[in-house]
């Protein structure tokens, strides 16, 4: 199932990713980017039109973008999978396509940034954690954990303006899904949705290491050949 | 008296407002500095199972996420055009030689190869050409990947071919080899080409499956160039002797069950056992 996509310029309330324009009123920054394409798009579309000002992103600041999208291609594909799968249910199954559809907006914001230097989708193997109720909450809780620390890892780095607003209003959104499943999982008791007043950043080697390490990001695997009709010329 | 109180009062909020400071400075610096401890109930990938421990990228490729192959898996590589150059050493500069992909009357064969080994944006592969077992490093932009959960092995002596999916054998079939004059030669080869001859029933049966090996004796043959293959036949009584002319002779029901399921690039170890 495909998360829906088509209302995201909601999650633009306080106005921040059109003030980031650079400039540009919202309104003539809408029209600008394609126009209520959503939140999402909106997003994306800040450091287009800020690299079309100044010439194109630094290169830390596209390869940190390809990094975010690569974390959010594994979001995105993990709450695809789940929802396709059929395990989730009551609270489980709302949370999964309201997150599923977030992280998809935030695939396609990136994806619109980079332009043609966004990296491809990988392809996913989740190792059966989406099939089961428990183990989907499980890893749901790790992977946005994980989402948080990554971009905060990030935020220091950044060297366009316009990337690290369009990027810290991502952040706060995965810390908001992580506090959500948590709730869902402990019931505002164990795990907690808010447990520390400070959180850690998770610097992008470790974060890469630890991705690596779930299995969950595969290389594609091979069809079988197709025929091709001809006369072989082997020795027989 | 009384000023004196209240100085040693001021003296001492001070005194606790840089204790205070400094305690609080002590927490943000470890709770921001990224390297602390995670906050309790915190989730690590890190639990999750077959977990690694922080490796040390230092610029992100998203090759650096794929974790490794599964068992009995091993990497194909295609070649995006029609050419790719292969060089000697994993480093840029004069390419060693360029291969071309074949064609089979009008079409073009996909140009596949079996990876042995990935370093960076290289990859060191086994190529489909003389001499046999040969192997290069390719640009890894000059290829797509793919795993391939297959793998054929032959054993000359024993006349067998077994086919293993995920390490677990699937397939065992009765096979015929090449004679003492032209031998089946032995090696880690792969499934480089799969043909479709016009008579199903004819000399090579439905399918032929093309491999990276070469005949050590013939340079040239029915018009190509040595190719050794697994193929089916018209003489299924000739099987499970040294028969053929270097091929892996299969039945027919066999060549069909292999075509339908094994990838180009999947690996087929030859062996004389």
């Amino acid at each position: 199932m495909t998360p829906d996509i088509t209302h995201l310029e909601r999650f633009d309330t306080d106005g921040a990713l059109a003030e980031a324009a650079d400039g540009l009123s919202r309104s003539s920054f809408l029209r600008r980017s394609g126009l209520l394409l959503g939140g999402g798009m909106l997003a994306g579309s800040l450091p287009v039109a800020f690299a079309r000002a100044q010439g194109g992103l630094p290169k830390g600041d596209v390869a940190i973008l390809n990094y975010a999208l690569t974390l959010e291609y594994l979001e995105s594909a993990f709450y695809q999978k789940a929802i396709s799968d059929g395990a989730l249910k009551g609270e489980y199954a709302r949370f999964a396509k309201t997150v599923g559809a977030h992280e998809q907006a935030h695939v396609q914001a990136l994806k619109k940034t980079l332009g043609a230097k966004a990296v491809k989708r990988p392809s996913f193997d989740f190792q059966g954690t989406t099939g089961a109720q428990a183990t989907f909450a499980k890893t749901a809780i790790v992977l946005e954990d994980t989402g948080v620390q990554a971009y905060q890892g990030q935020a220091g780095n950044i060297k366009t303006p316009a990337v690290l607003k369009a990027a810290i209003s991502i952040h706060p959104v995965e810390a908001r899904h992580a506090a959500w499943i948590r709730s869902i999982v402990g019931s505002g008791n164990d795990p907690s949705p808010a447990p520390a007043a400070f959180n850690p950043a998770l610097d992008m080697a470790s974060v890469l290491a630890a991705v690596k390490g779930t299995g969950f990001i595969a290389t594609k695997s091979a069809a079988a050949g197709a025929a091709v009709g001809a006369q072989p010329a082997m020795t027989g | 008296m009384r000023g004196r109180l209240t100085r040693t009062r001021a003296l001492a909020g001070a005194a606790v407002l840089i204790l205070a400071g400094a305690a609080l400075g002590l927490v943000l610096t470890a709770a921001l500095g990224g390297g602390g401890d995670r906050p309790a109930g915190s989730g690590s990938l890190r639990d999750l199972p077959g977990q690694v421990g922080a490796g040390a990228e230092q610029r992100f490729t998203p090759q650096a996420l794929e974790g490794k192959l599964g068992k009995g898996r091993n990497l194909v590589a295609t070649a995006r055009g029609r050419t790719v150059s292969v060089y000697r050493h994993a480093a840029p500069g004069r390419p060693a030689r360029r291969l071309t992909a074949r064609r089979a009357g009008a079409r073009r064969l996909p140009l596949v190869f079996l990876v042995r080994a990935r370093r960076g944006s290289w990859i060191r592969a086994y190529l489909p050409s003389r001499p046999n077992l040969s192997s290069g490093w390719l640009r890894a932009r000059d290829v797509t990947l793919a795993t391939t959960r297959y793998r054929v092995t032959v054993e000359l002596r024993r006349h067998r071919l077994t086919a293993w999916r995920d390490g677990r054998p699937f397939l065992r079939a009765h096979i015929g080899t090449g004679r003492a004059v032209s031998p089946t030669p032995t090696g880690r080869y792969f499934v480089t080409d799969l043909l479709r001859p016009p008579d199903p029933h004819g000399f090579y049966g439905p399918y032929a499956l093309g491999l990276s090996a070469h005949s050590p004796v013939y340079t040239s043959f029915e018009g190509g160039n040595g190719q050794v293959g697994i193929h089916g036949t018209d003489r299924p009584a000739a099987l499970g002797q040294d028969v053929s002319h270097g091929c892996i002779r299969v039945r027919n029901a066999v060549i069909t069950r292999l075509a339908k399921r094994l990838p180009l690039g999947t690996p087929v170890d030859v062996s004389r056992a």
